[in-house]
């Protein structure tokens, strides 16, 4: 069985996370799923991630969250990160600015993407 | 804020990518960078019906969809939309029928290599709650 993938590995997409074009962050809510833009450090491998602190629909401590750091526009661009894991409350890093809540996001599962990559590939080799 | 504000109109307008985060069946939250057009006052985004986006939109129509104007790095604004989507069947992969779309939050990932019918989302801009914010700073 074959299909289509493109997926990369994620050390070759490293370059998202030390660059963040565009990152954002994706929680459960009770009334539906959040987005919320996210200023992200990448620290010591650590995913260190801010919103601001009158931001609505955060996340709690300990909540599931899916962290997408992304960049691109054209079709054959586009590439991403994409890590879920759960949210803890941090404090900020060394030198960030205030008015930020930050989080620390502890991954469970990371996938990169790169649509230049698509390929077909085995299910063996997914 | 109104989806027909100004405001909300021009980042739909200089937006090219929107990341919309869905729940799964069992609630747990995920987030996609789609393409999407803006027609009629609608916004489709663009997928295939397999991936994990549509199959969310399909057991849970409610959505949040991210704007921001990615080729201007200077523009800090997000557009962010709530509402609900529904999936539309449009037939065979065609790009042009790909992007279906409807009012704040579409956009059309990769027609892959697939032969899957293409699908869209579909979320009327009546019932969306647009607000747009400052981009938050990069660390």
């Amino acid at each position: 069985m074959r299909r289509v993938t493109r997926n990369v590995d994620l050390e070759a997409a490293r370059d998202l996370l030390e660059r963040v074009p565009r990152a954002c962050l994706a929680v459960a809510g009770e009334d539906g799923p959040q987005a919320l833009p996210v200023m992200l450090a990448w620290r010591d491998g650590r995913y260190l991630a801010a919103i601001a602190e009158d931001a609505p629909g955060g996340p709690s401590a300990g909540q599931e969250a899916v962290l997408l750091v992304d960049e691109g526009v054209h079709f054959l661009d586009l590439r991403a990160v994409y890590i879920r894991g759960r949210v803890e409350t941090v404090e900020a890093p060394e030198g960030a600015p205030s008015g930020r809540s930050w989080f620390e996001l502890l991954p469970g599962k990371a996938v990169a993407w790169e649509y230049r990559k698509l390929r077909e590939v085995s299910d063996e080799g997914c | 804020m109104k989806a027909a504000d100004p405001a909300v109109l021009e980042v739909l307008r200089r937006s090219m990518v929107a990341r919309i985060a869905t729940p799964s069946r069992n609630g747990r939250p995920s987030i996609n960078p789609l393409y999407f057009v803006q027609v009629n006052g609608q916004i489709w985004l663009g997928t295939v019906e397999w991936t994990l986006a549509a199959r969310n939109v399909q057991a849970d129509p409610r959505v949040r969809v991210l704007f921001e104007v990615e080729r201007d790095p200077s523009d800090a604004r997000v557009l962010r939309i709530r509402g609900r989507a529904r999936v539309a069947r449009t037939g065979r992969r065609s790009v042009r029928t790909t992007f279906v779309s409807h009012a704040s939050t579409c956009r059309r990932p990769g027609e892959s290599a697939t032969r899957s019918p293409m699908s869209g989302f579909c979320g009327s801009a009546a019932g969306t709650t647009p607000r747009v914010r400052r981009r938050a700073d990069r660390a």
